[in-house]
């Protein structure tokens, strides 16, 4: 009898210690695949080689240590790992990772008192909680949540959970001698707090974006209705302005006024046939609302910024196919505009940007050239992600044009650079 | 040498003996700054109208011509004008450089452009001196376009976006890899990327000048900067990094020998 119960503490000893093995070394494993790493290869070899040693044991040595481990874990990999003086995304990382510990704890803490205390002798339910967590930071948007513009507020939530988790558990570990069923309920709540947080705050942040998109198209319509009437105004005057200098012309034509109203005449003329006035003509033939936004946006911008323009759509344009998601099409014009407005703003005087919507049987071309400076940066430069040439910037480049037309399968997209142009050439199904 | 014709076409006889006199000086010009002594181009018609034109290429075989259209050809609007003459001319001379010659400025140029496939547009309100430098600029490409186009065919790969043909020089390919998209590829040039549809497959056994490198990669080995054995890794001109099957080896060793790369 002795023996079998020997074997078994024996037996037992092993799978824990197996056990601890796989949860570090996840530990470890999904650190790496979540955060961008900014240190070399040798470089982290060597941190693993120091610091893993250190969690393994330690982690082993009860719950004191269980917390020492952790306590380390966190300062070590943070300030080997953080890219600035507060790194507040590398830190919510690490946390998150934590907070999947204190989680799984539970769970396993649960089970073992729900079916069978011995159930954290197979090292099955170690290996089924590492691989949900795998599943859980790699094809949910936890992670990403850190990385958008409310990441901070995301980072204290996590803090903030992490914190109520960690409490409840030392709490009614040592401080204050709970029974089962307190126990449970406690752990019950806070994992519904959990959930329930995670929630409100992803609709929020969702209620928040749709609000301001909203808010961008009525803006932009409105101001499209100005242009148009303004543009119509405009070109009514042009119209009776010339008739009126006709028949002054003709009527002065044999006393000795003409040569002055011919000079008037070459004046208004050169005044009226100037580029800038007229050049929004061809947008009236883009009839699908968004599009024609973003294009009286932009050309504004490029006429504000005093960069020569053209603006050529000759066909009319109805509407974008379902097909598509029409704040796609919108967001990758959108960068491109941005991309050749920041290198004409380089350029100074030189600069130009011209325009071609072009329909020809059910197809859609989209042309839009801007001169750049001769630098040697390529295509393959500018497609890297967050690529940029200006410091503090937002880094949209190429990659997300790429990664915004990547759903559909009928979008062609073709950059050059050649002879002092940059060209955007889009040509999509209609 | 062979000569190319040049034809004019503007309704007023005043400006079609302008545009003459113009061109003249732009040809004796060309031929001042060109090494070859032998001549390129001759004026071989001036007409006023659409008729004329289609009626010449209708009795004369035309090849890589250079027309100077005007595309108000006639005051009636319902009239055929420049533009459609473009299209006719392009049917009957394919290789045909076309320069249009407008009176107004606030033409879509990038539009007929890409409609008619047109060298240039220059408008004729500028003075002689500007017009004569435009004339110059745009002859000198148009022999460049046209010596291009019979020299190097051959060296010269086209895909389609759409409807619109995409031109590269070959020498100019890296490479050409599939996407997460079924049957899209996408070429990498010194210059620029694109597009297309089409099957790896068909491409290596119709390009001779592309090697098969893995199942997603085709390259150009002349591109190549360096391939290592070890990691089986090849490395592109623009950084792009394709490894190849280990069952590929052989055939790396003898592009390695073939085209004299560079090897780790």
């Amino acid at each position: 009898m002795t023996n079998i119960v020997d074997i078994y503490n024996r037996y037992n000893i092993i799978i824990y210690a197996v056990g601890l093995f796989i949860s570090v070394a996840c530990d470890y494993l999904f650190f790496y695949l979540i955060t961008p790493i900014n240190r070399s290869k040798k470089q982290n070899i060597l941190f693993i080689i120091v610091t893993f040693p250190i969690v393994f044991l330690y982690s082993g040595a009860g719950d004191l240590g269980g917390f020492c481990a952790e306590l380390f874990e966190v300062l070590v990999f943070y300030i080997v790992y953080k890219r600035g003086k507060r790194d507040y995304q590398v830190l919510g990382r690490i946390l998150i990772l934590l907070l999947y510990s204190y989680l799984s704890f539970e769970i396993e803490f649960l089970l073992s008192q729900i079916i069978s205390q011995y159930i954290s002798t197979l090292p099955i339910d170690t290996i089924v909680i590492n691989i949900l967590e795998y599943y859980i930071l790699m094809k949910t948007d936890i992670i990403k949540n850190l990385d958008d513009e409310d990441g901070k507020t995301f980072f204290y939530l996590i803090v903030y959970l992490l914190v109520s988790f960690a409490g409840i558990y030392y709490l009614t570990s040592y401080l204050f001698d709970v029974d089962r069923v307190l126990n449970l309920i406690l752990v019950a709540v806070i994992s519904i707090q959990l959930i329930f947080s995670l929630y409100i705050y992803n609709s929020s942040k969702k209620i928040r974006q749709d609000k301001l998109s909203l808010q961008q198209i009525k803006d932009l319509k409105t101001y499209t209705q100005q242009l148009e009437s303004s543009q119509r105004g405009l070109r009514k005057f042009k119209h009776d302005y010339q008739n009126m200098l006709l028949s002054l012309k003709l009527s002065a034509k044999k006393s000795h006024d003409k040569e002055l109203i011919d000079k008037l005449a070459e004046y208004s003329s050169k005044i009226l046939e100037d580029k800038v006035l007229w050049q929004f003509n061809d947008v009236d033939n883009v009839k699908d609302e968004l599009l024609k936004s973003l294009f009286i946006s932009k050309l504004n911008r490029i006429f504000q910024d005093n960069i020569q323009y053209s603006f050529e759509c000759r066909d009319v344009i109805d509407s974008l196919s379902n097909k598509y998601n029409a704040f796609d099409i919108i967001r990758i014009l959108g960068i491109t505009y941005d991309n050749a407005i920041e290198e004409s703003l380089e350029l100074g005087n030189e600069a130009r940007i011209d325009t071609m919507v072009y329909r020809e049987n059910g197809e859609l071309e989209i042309e839009i050239k801007n001169r750049c400076r001769n630098t040697d940066l390529t295509i393959q430069d500018m497609r890297k992600s967050g690529f940029t040439t200006k410091k503090n910037h937002d880094g949209l480049g190429l990659a997300n044009i790429e990664e915004l037309s990547q759903p559909y399968n009928d979008i062609f997209i073709n950059y050059q650079i050649k002879d002092g142009w940059f060209t955007f050439l889009m040509v999509m199904s209609i | 040498m062979k000569e190319y014709g040049i034809i004019i076409c503007d309704d007023e006889k005043d400006q079609v003996r302008r545009i003459h006199d113009l061109v003249k000086y732009a040809i004796w010009s060309l031929e001042d700054s060109a090494d070859s002594k032998d001549k390129e181009f001759k004026i071989t018609l001036e007409a006023n109208s659409y008729i004329e034109v289609a009626d010449y290429l209708e009795d004369n075989k035309v090849d890589s011509g250079v027309y100077f259209l005007d595309i108000e050809l006639s005051r009636d609007r319902a009239d055929k004008d420049g533009i459609d003459l473009a299209e006719f001319i392009r049917q009957k001379d394919p290789n045909a450089q076309i320069i249009f010659i407008t009176a107004y400025e606030n033409l879509a140029a990038m539009t007929y452009r890409r409609r008619t496939g047109a060298l240039d547009f220059i408008t004729k309100n500028d003075s002689d001196e500007v017009l004569q430098k435009r004339l110059n600029e745009t002859l000198s490409l148009a022999a460049r376009r046209i010596r291009e186009s019979h020299a190097i065919k051959k060296m010269t790969f086209s895909y389609k976006m759409g409807r619109r043909i995409i031109n590269e020089n070959i020498n100019d390919i890296l490479y050409i890899i599939t996407t997460p998209k079924s049957h899209r590829l996408r070429i990498v040039t010194v210059s620029g990327m694109g597009e297309f549809t089409g099957d790896i497959k068909k491409l290596e056994a119709e390009n001779d000048f592309l090697e098969k490198i893995s199942q997603s990669c085709l390259a150009n080995p002349s591109n190549i900067v360096e391939i290592n054995l070890s990691t089986r890794v090849i490395s592109f001109k623009d950084g792009y990094k394709e490894t190849f099957p280990r069952r590929s080896k052989a055939k790396m060793k003898s592009l390695i020998e073939r085209y004299n790369l560079k090897t780790v």
